[in-house]
C-alpha cells in the first residue's frame, strides 16, 4: 500500500523477506517495537497462518531482545489491536512489544465486568458455533483475505474492520442458516 | 535448559497451585470453547467484555519465551481462528490480544496466557494513549547489532510448502538464546 505508514517505514531494527520491526514512533513506552509483515494485511483473520507463524517466532525472539536490550526491562506486553474499536491506529496487522519497568506508569489492565453465568454460557456457545462454522468451510486466510479494490477503500475511510464487518453479516447469516 | 532436582521439586509445586493447571487438569470448570492435546482456551470469568478468552498451553510455561516453537505457533494460529469466530458469533467489530510477560507487566498468574477480549466502539477497554516517543538512534544500532540484521537478508520468502526457513532465519537469534539459559534459571527461581 502506498499511502501506509508501515508500508512504508524503513529504518528498521529486523528485516527478512516476510517481516520487519522497527521502533515506534507514537507508543506507550520508549523502546517499543512493532513488528508487521511485508504484505499489507490490515487484521489477523487476513494474515496467513504460514505469516503468522513467522509473525510470532520473531516478535517471540525481538521481545527476548528487548530484556536484552536494557537491563532495567523486568516485564514485556505484546499486544495485537484488531480494529479501530480495539485501538489499531494504522490499518496494517501490527505485534507491539513493549518493554515494561517497575514503576513506568503504564497500566493496560482492564476493569472486570460481572458476568453472569448464563452470559457467559451463551457467549461460550456462539463462539464454539462459530469455530464449527469455520472449520466446516474451511475458511482458510487465504480465502478470507479481501480483495485489492476493497483494501483501498478501506484505507481512504480508514474503517478497516467494519468494511470487513460486510463479509462478517454475511458469515453470520450463512450460520444463522444452520440448523 | 536442565533444571536441578530443587528446581524441578519447586517447579512441580507451583504447578500444584496454579490456576491454569488446575483448569488444564479439570480441577476448576471453566467455559472451554476450544482444547486439542497442546492448549486449551476457556472463558475468563473476570471478563474485559464478555466472550473474552484465554488461551494456554497445556505445558505449564511461565513465559512465551520459554514455549516451543510448535507449541507457540500453534497456539497463535488457534487464536486467530478464535478472533474471528468473535467477529462471526459475537458480532465483536474488533478484538485485542494481549500478553503479559513478568510483574511489571502485569502478569498475574506464572503460567503463559493470551487474552483475546471482544471490542466494541468506544468501549475503552485498554488504555492505548499513543504519545510521541524520541527516536533514539544509539538504540536502534544496538538493536540492530542484536538482530544481527544485515542490509540484505538471503531469505526465501515463506510458501506454505517450504517451512524449514524459519529455522534459517533464527541460526543467529538462537545462538544469543543459549547463552541466555543461565539468565532464564535465574529469573525462573526469582519467580518461584
Amino acid at each position: 500500500m502506498s499511502n501506509c505508514k508501515y508500508c512504508a517505514e524503513n529504518d528498521l531494527i529486523y528485516e527478512d523477506a516476510n517481516c520487519k520491526a522497527f521502533l515506534a514512533k507514537k507508543g506507550h513506552v520508549p523502546g517499543q517495537i512493532i513488528v508487521v509483515p511485508i504484505q499489507h494485511f490490515t487484521i489477523i483473520e487476513q494474515v496467513p497462518d504460514e505469516i503468522i507463524d513467522h509473525l510470532i517466532l520473531v516478535s517471540n525472539q525481538l521481545a527476548s531482545v528487548l530484556f536484552e536490550v536494557d537491563e532495567n526491562t523486568t516485564g514485556t506486553n505484546m499486544i495485537i489491536s484488531n480494529g479501530i474499536p480495539a485501538g489499531q491506529e494504522i490499518p496494517h496487522f501490527s505485534i507491539n512489544l513493549i518493554p515494561r519497568f517497575e514503576g513506568d506508569g503504564v497500566n493496560f489492565r482492564w476493569e472486570s465486568k460481572k458476568a453472569e453465568p448464563d452470559q457467559l454460557s451463551n457467549a461460550k456457545n456462539l463462539i464454539i458455533k462459530s469455530l464449527e462454522y469455520l472449520d466446516d468451510k474451511e475458511i482458510s486466510s487465504e480465502q478470507h483475505v479481501i480483495s485489492e479494490n476493497d483494501t483501498k477503500q478501506e484505507n481512504e475511510k480508514k474503517t478497516d474492520v467494519t468494511k470487513t464487518q460486510s463479509e462478517v453479516d454475511y458469515l453470520i447469516k450463512q450460520l444463522q442458516r444452520r440448523p | 535448559m536442565q533444571l536441578t532436582e530443587e528446581q524441578k521439586r519447586m517447579l512441580e509445586e507451583q504447578k500444584a497451585q496454579c490456576v491454569f493447571c488446575r483448569i488444564v487438569n479439570g480441577q476448576i470448570d471453566s467455559n472451554i470453547v476450544y482444547e486439542d492435546e497442546t492448549i486449551i482456551a476457556f472463558l475468563d470469568i473476570f471478563p474485559a467484555s464478555i466472550g473474552h478468552v484465554i488461551v494456554i498451553p497445556k505445558e505449564h510455561y511461565q513465559l512465551m519465551a520459554y514455549m516451543p516453537k510448535d507449541v507457540l505457533t500453534h497456539l497463535f494460529r488457534e487464536s486467530k481462528k478464535i478472533s474471528n469466530a468473535m467477529l462471526i458469533g459475537l458480532e465483536a467489530k474488533g478484538t485485542s490480544m494481549f500478553v503479559a510477560s513478568g510483574g511489571s507487566a502485569g502478569q498475574v498468574l506464572p503460567h503463559f496466557g493470551l487474552h483475546i477480549i471482544p471490542r466494541s466502539p468506544g468501549d475503552s477497554i485498554i488504555n492505548l494513549q499513543y504519545n510521541d516517543l524520541e527516536k533514539n538512534e544509539a538504540l536502534i544500532s544496538k538493536l540492530r547489532e542484536m538482530t544481527g540484521m544485515k542490509k540484505v537478508q538471503k531469505v526465501e520468502k515463506i510458501t506454505v510448502q517450504d517451512k524449514d526457513t524459519e529455522d534459517e532465519l533464527f541460526d543467529e537469534l538462537e545462538k544469543k538464546d543459549n547463552m541466555e539459559d543461565e539468565i532464564d534459571l535465574d529469573s525462573i527461581l526469582d519467580l518461584l
